[in-house]
Parts: C-alpha cells; sequence; structure tokens
C-alpha cells in the first residue's frame, strides 16, 4: 500500500507513524498558505508635512520678491547719488577750475601749458586744445556722452556760474 | 542605530527634521534677510559715508592749521597718498584710503580780475624810469588779474550715495561732483560757520 497515493482512503491507513506525517504534511500545507494569504497591514501615509514644501517655496518667492523689488514702505527713502543736474554742474564746475590753473599758469609763465597735465589738479579726462598761443578750449564729456566745451576767447557764462566758489558781485 | 533597523524608517521618523522643515527654515531665513537687507546696506552705507566726510574734515582741518603755520597751502599729491606738507599735521597713521574711496589733496590757483570800476594799480615810478624832464608825464595804469591760492580736496568713491553727502555736507557752493570723484575748494580766507 502506498500512502503517497491522494486518492488513498484515510481510514485505510492504520499505522501511527504514517497518520502523523499527513497531519504534519496538511499542518505545512495550512501555514504556508496562510503566510502566501497573510494580510500585509499597509502603513499610514503621514500627511502632516505635505504642507510645508508648498509653504517653504511660496516664502522663496516673497523672500526673492523683497530682494530684488524692495518696497519704500521696507527700505523707507532710499539714499540716491547725485542727480544728473548735480553731475552736469559739476563737469560746468570742473572746466571752470581748469580753466582758472590755466589762465594761472599763463600769468605765470608768460604761455599757455602744453597740456592740463602741466597744471596742477588735472582731470584725466578733460583735454586741452590750444587754438593759437593765446586762445584755447577745453573739453569734457557729461554723462550723457555729449561734449561740452570752453571757449577761452569766449567764454560762456554757464561755466563761471558753476565756479564752486561764491560769484563776485558784479558792478 | 539599533541593529536590523532600516535606516528608511529611521529617517521617516516624525521625531527628526524632514526635507520639507529643512525648506522651512530656509525659506522663512530668506525673507528676514530679504526684508532686513535694505536697512543694513543702507546703514552701512552712512557709516561709511559719515567717516569720510569725517576724514574730509581732518585733512581741511590739517591743511588749515598747516596755511596758517606756512602761509601757504599744502602742496598736493597724488590719489590715495598723504601729502608730504601734511603728515606732520594730521594724526599719526592717518590714511588717505578708507574701504574703497581715496581722498587726494590738491594746490590750485584763481585767476580774478580787478573789477573793471576799480583804481587801477599804479606801477611804481622807478628811479631809472624817470623821463627826461622835458617829457610831460601821463599816469600810467597797468590792469593786473590777482591769483588767489586755492586749497582743493577730492574723494573719490565707488559709490555715488557717499559723493551725494559729501555734497550734502559741504555744500554745493563750493564743492561739486563729477563722475566718481568729488571736490571740494578751499577759498584762502578763513570762512564763517
Amino acid at each position: 500500500m502506498n500512502i503517497d497515493d491522494p486518492d488513498l482512503p484515510v481510514h485505510s491507513i492504520s499505522r501511527v507513524e504514517d497518520r502523523e506525517r499527513l497531519l504534519a504534511e496538511a499542518m505545512a500545507h495550512a501555514e504556508a498558505l496562510e503566510e502566501q494569504y497573510k494580510v500585509v497591514p499597509i502603513e499610514p501615509v503621514d500627511l502632516s508635512g505635505r504642507w510645508k514644501s508648498p509653504v517653504a517655496t511660496v516664502l522663496f518667492v516673497l523672500a526673492a520678491a523683497l530682494g530684488l523689488f524692495p518696497p519704500a514702505w521696507l527700505t523707507g527713502t532710499p539714499a540716491q547719488g547725485p542727480t544728473e543736474g548735480e553731475l552736469d554742474r559739476g563737469l560746468r564746475a570742473a572746466i571752470w577750475l581748469q580753466a582758472q590753473q590755466v589762465e594761472a599758469f599763463r600769468l605765470h609763465n608768460g604761455r599757455l601749458p602744453a597740456s592740463l597735465a602741466e597744471v596742477p589738479g588735472s582731470a584725466a579726462d578733460l583735454t586741452l586744445i590750444r587754438s593759437d598761443s593765446r586762445a584755447y578750449q577745453i573739453r569734457g564729456r557729461s554723462e550723457d556722452g555729449s561734449v561740452v566745451v570752453l571757449d577761452s576767447s569766449r567764454p560762456s557764462p554757464v561755466f563761471e556760474a558753476a565756479a564752486p566758489w561764491p560769484r563776485e558781485p558784479t558792478p | 542605530m539599533a541593529p536590523g533597523a532600516d535606516p528608511v524608517s529611521l529617517l521617516r521618523d516624525r521625531r527628526g527634521i524632514t526635507t520639507g522643515d529643512g525648506l522651512l527654515a530656509l525659506s522663512v531665513l530668506a525673507l528676514l534677510l530679504a526684508a532686513t537687507y535694505p536697512r543694513i546696506e543702507r546703514a552701512a552705507m552712512r557709516k561709511r559715508a559719515d567717516a569720510i566726510v569725517q576724514e574730509a574734515n581732518t585733512v581741511l582741518e590739517a591743511a588749515r592749521r598747516y596755511r596758517v603755520d606756512r602761509g601757504e597751502w599744502p602742496r598736493g599729491a597724488e590719489m590715495g597718498v598723504v601729502p608730504e606738507d601734511l603728515v606732520t599735521f594730521l594724526p599719526p597713521g592717518f590714511s588717505f584710503e578708507h574701504r574703497g574711496d581715496h581722498l587726494k589733496w590738491d594746490r590750485w590757483e584763481r585767476v580774478r580780475a580787478p573789477a573793471p570800476d576799480s583804481a587801477p594799480a599804479v606801477i611804481p615810478e622807478l628811479p631809472e624810469d624817470a623821463p627826461p624832464p622835458e617829457v610831460a608825464v601821463d599816469s600810467v595804469a597797468v590792469v593786473r588779474p590777482t591769483v588767489i591760492s586755492l586749497g582743493g580736496l577730492t574723494v573719490g568713491s565707488d559709490d555715488p550715495r557717499v559723493l551725494a553727502v559729501l555734497l550734502e555736507n559741504f555744500g554745493h557752493e563750493r564743492s561739486f561732483v563729477r563722475g566718481a570723484t568729488w571736490t571740494l575748494v578751499v577759498p584762502p580766507a578763513p570762512e564763517g560757520p
């Protein structure tokens, strides 16, 4: 008798060892099935931290906007550089000051300087152009690129008006 | 870490710092920085401008004392270089360079033509110039311009706001801004307050 025959009726197995073996096999099979179909519990998803990333993104965008375009209420009155008018007046004052150095040089030496390097306080971007032995021009370039010229033979009053010292009382 | 513990599950532990927490903290920090930076930067600029105004005043004071002592303005020097004449009149270790700002002292002149209605200067007549007695002498007068010695202080700065503060402090009548420099012209006569 072959007890491995699945069609063999159980009551026909008389030996205790065979019955115990069959029982153990059945138990093992049942355990295997239970393991196979065991329900795996799903871990609960933590949704509490999900809001942080969007909020952080919004705050980053806000920070970038404040950094790039700071509103007036945040900065107070912003400190400004010189105005265009002040820079324009500054160029004329510098040219007039250089013209004064040239005139003083002429008084001391009886001739015009060959260049502004011969007079004190010469500005690198101003140019002296001698028309002849007595007349000259001093040229400078304004912020907008236009050339400003002082002609010693016909100096415009705007240069004297820009002079960095109090105006002489006119007689 | 406990043996057998899963590192991924440890990272997911609620008690740890998550990526979201880190991002949130960084964004709050960035927001605070962006909100306070303009005022901090402005305060730093103002401090820098005040310091250069102070230094300019120190140089002016030294130059005036030199003039009182020697009867002329000190000689000029290159930008950022303390003029030799001023070394003993300035505080020890005083520098003409200050955090990106540079000072320069110059000695300038200004020519002033006499007013048309003022009396012309009469050339003194020397004995050897005396004409023969038979020649009638007219009054000879020569009008000559006067040269006035001026002091000049220039400050070069890469921040135009510093130049604007200098202009505001020393006045538009005596100083001007041009490009990246501010220039002050110091007249010979002491000025009132």
